[in-house]
């Protein structure tokens, strides 16, 4: 609780971290809440296609006449579920290999780091293409899990060299004298130093899978089954001919908008995680 | 009779890599008895660390102990513990203040979590934690609550060492290993560190292995000293004994190199020559490339440390002719 309240006075003074912070906490209560106060429209409305920004229609309509901001809203929660969830597995990996690799050496280092290899020569764009294929990449799940395959070998070499060089520090020797067991070296010692590194990572995985999953439903590599950001890019270049009709700016822009405006967030709030992670940082 | 409380027979230490083999420890013997200080002097890479750390059975990769008996108190063989034994044996019966103490702090948990850290991975040492602290702290002049609560970085250097002082103090070991333990502080923290372990020693009564590269720090509290070079020990004998009576040319050469308070200003004589290569020796005496006093049997025998007078052991061919 304690540690809380400290996180977020840090969050509040330092004022990048605390508008990228806002700008988050409003994309997360816009992906939980949002879709129960507004209803998606789903049926098609010719009468009002293609409209521009108004009162009634925030951010105008799209080539069927529905509301985009409803679109929007209810769009949001697949990309931020899948940019968490892959995050968490990918992270969750690297960690996993990485630190017994780095900290353990020997054999066990050679073949966890030879599996990370295998993983780091797969080209992601062609296997998610094949992926795509065989696996309906239905749910967010199974997105997320696709997603986080390709994600997590570059992670995990980095938090394996991090913890490389952690273990040859006099701390971590100090606290082999004094009798702390290998387990709980890795917990007291060797994860809390290597926290704000992880929780930076991930951070950035969020924003990196959800640019993939972005572009995998622009290019129709996965199938729609709900609304979403990219769904909506994919509509507006295929269905309403945005590249070359003016009548539909609003249509395109809108998710584009809000991917930045995500992506831009993600990384501001970083710098506020290094300094709650980090203490030497802290004033 | 003096008891002994950690016995090193035969110990030798290697360092392997790829293309040669050396030996930081040969052969060496070494008893520390209950409740005494003892020195060990040497120059940079003569193998006092390594000393240090196969006390513990801390010697890891590319190092190996090759042979050699370490008995704590009769009837610990510290080489055959597992490693269950092992975690629990260290900081219970022997402690270690480090080389740059305030670098063996973790940056960035808490003085308190750490102290907690190491008293939580010893169940069955059932004593109250809180105030040992505080009466520890006390001891080496802390003061708890500024020292408890704050993080590694918010204190100063000397301050550290104190509190890594604490750490190895907390489970009352009845050895202390300091490895140069005032090394990277000023002259000043220094003086007041080696006060508190001379109050702690006499309070204590715990046996320490003093180890530095300064033979004047030891004389403020060591009461026998051993002189090592090259990986053995050349010259063992009472503090008293060793700064007036040396008997081994390395020991003399020290003392010679080193700047005395009283009396006029002698210029320093250095000791020409460096250190042997430690992964090629010759069949001699491990100082004969640098002794002033080399003969042909120097360079033919190695020469064994023996007791030359009572409580005073050295290792030299000529010591005899060397002191007439």
């Amino acid at each position: 609780m304690e540690t809380l309240l400290r996180s977020f006075s840090i969050i509040y003074k330092n004022k990048t971290a605390f508008v990228g912070f806002i700008i988050l906490l409003l994309f997360i209560f816009m992906a939980t809440i949002g879709p129960m106060l507004v209803p998606l429209e789903t049926s098609a409305h010719p009468e009002e296609m293609f409209q521009p920004p108004s009162i009634k229609h925030i951010l105008g309509t799209d080539y069927a006449g529905r509301d985009i901001f409803d679109e929007i809203i209810h769009g949001s929660r697949s990309v931020l579920i899948v940019g968490a969830l892959s995050a968490l597995i990918s992270v969750s990996i690297s960690v996993l290999i990485g630190i017994p690799s780095g900290f353990i050496g020997g054999f066990t280092d050679w073949i966890l780091m030879r599996i990370t290899d295998i993983f780091l020569t797969i080209p992601s764009l062609p296997l998610l293409v094949v992926l795509a294929a065989f696996i309906r990449i239905g749910n967010p799940l199974i997105m997320s899990l696709v997603l986080s395959l390709t994600s997590w070998p570059g992670l995990a070499r980095a938090i394996r060299s991090q913890s490389l060089s952690l273990r040859e520090r006099d701390f971590i020797e100090a606290a082999r004298v004094s009798g702390l067991s290998s387990m709980r070296i890795v917990f007291s010692e060797l994860l809390p130093n290597m926290a704000s590194y992880i929780a930076i990572s991930a951070i950035f995985a969020i924003t990196q899978a959800v640019y993939a999953q972005v572009g995998l439903f622009f290019l129709g590599l996965a199938p729609f089954t709900s609304i979403n950001w990219g769904v909506m890019l994919n509509f507006a270049v295929s269905q309403a001919g945005a590249l070359y009709s003016s009548r539909s700016v609003s249509y395109l822009l809108s998710p584009i908008v809000c991917i930045s405006l995500l992506q831009i967030s993600s990384v501001l709030f970083v710098r506020a995680l290094e300094e709650i992670f980090n203490p030497r940082l802290q004033r | 009779m003096k008891e002994a409380i950690l016995d090193i027979k035969g110990l030798t230490v290697e360092y392997r890599s790829d293309s040669k083999t050396i030996r930081a420890i040969d052969n060496m013997n070494l008893t520390v008895y209950k409740g005494e200080v003892l020195g060990i002097v040497g120059e940079s890479g003569c193998g006092k660390s390594t000393l240090a750390m196969s006390i513990l059975n801390l010697i890891s990769s590319p190092g190996y102990i090759k042979d050699g008996l370490i008995i704590f108190d009769k009837d610990i063989n510290v080489l055959r513990l597992n490693e269950e034994e092992l975690n629990r044996f260290r900081w219970e019966k022997i402690s270690m203040v480090f080389q740059a103490a305030q670098n063996t702090l973790n940056p960035v948990t808490k003085i308190s979590e750490q102290l907690n850290d190491v008293i939580s991975s010893h169940p069955g040492v059932n004593t109250d934690i809180k105030e040992r602290v505080v009466e520890l702290c006390k001891l080496v002049r802390l003061d708890p609550e500024r020292v408890l609560n704050v993080y590694p970085h918010q204190l100063s250097g000397g301050m550290k060492q104190r509190v890594a002082m604490v750490m190895a103090l907390m489970l009352e070991p009845p050895l202390l290993i300091l490895d140069e333990p005032t090394t990277a502080l000023d002259v000043l923290t220094q003086k007041q560190i080696l006060e508190i372990l001379k109050e702690l020693h006499e309070v204590k009564n715990m046996a320490m292995i003093f180890i530095t590269h300064d033979l004047s720090i030891v004389a403020e509290i060591a009461e026998r000293i051993a002189i090592m070079y090259a990986g053995k020990i050349v010259e063992l004998a009472s503090i008293d004994e060793i700064f007036y009576n040396p008997k081994h040319p390395y020991t003399k050469g020290l003392l010679k190199a080193a700047p005395s308070i009283v009396g006029d200003i002698e210029s320093l004589v250095s000791i020409p020559g460096s250190p042997p290569d430690l992964s090629s020796l010759s069949r001699g005496c491990r100082f004969s490339n640098r002794c002033p006093f080399t003969k042909d049997i120097c360079k033919e025998a190695e020469p064994l440390l023996t007791e030359v007078l009572s409580d005073h052991l050295v290792a030299c061919h000529r010591w005899r002719e060397i002191n007439e």
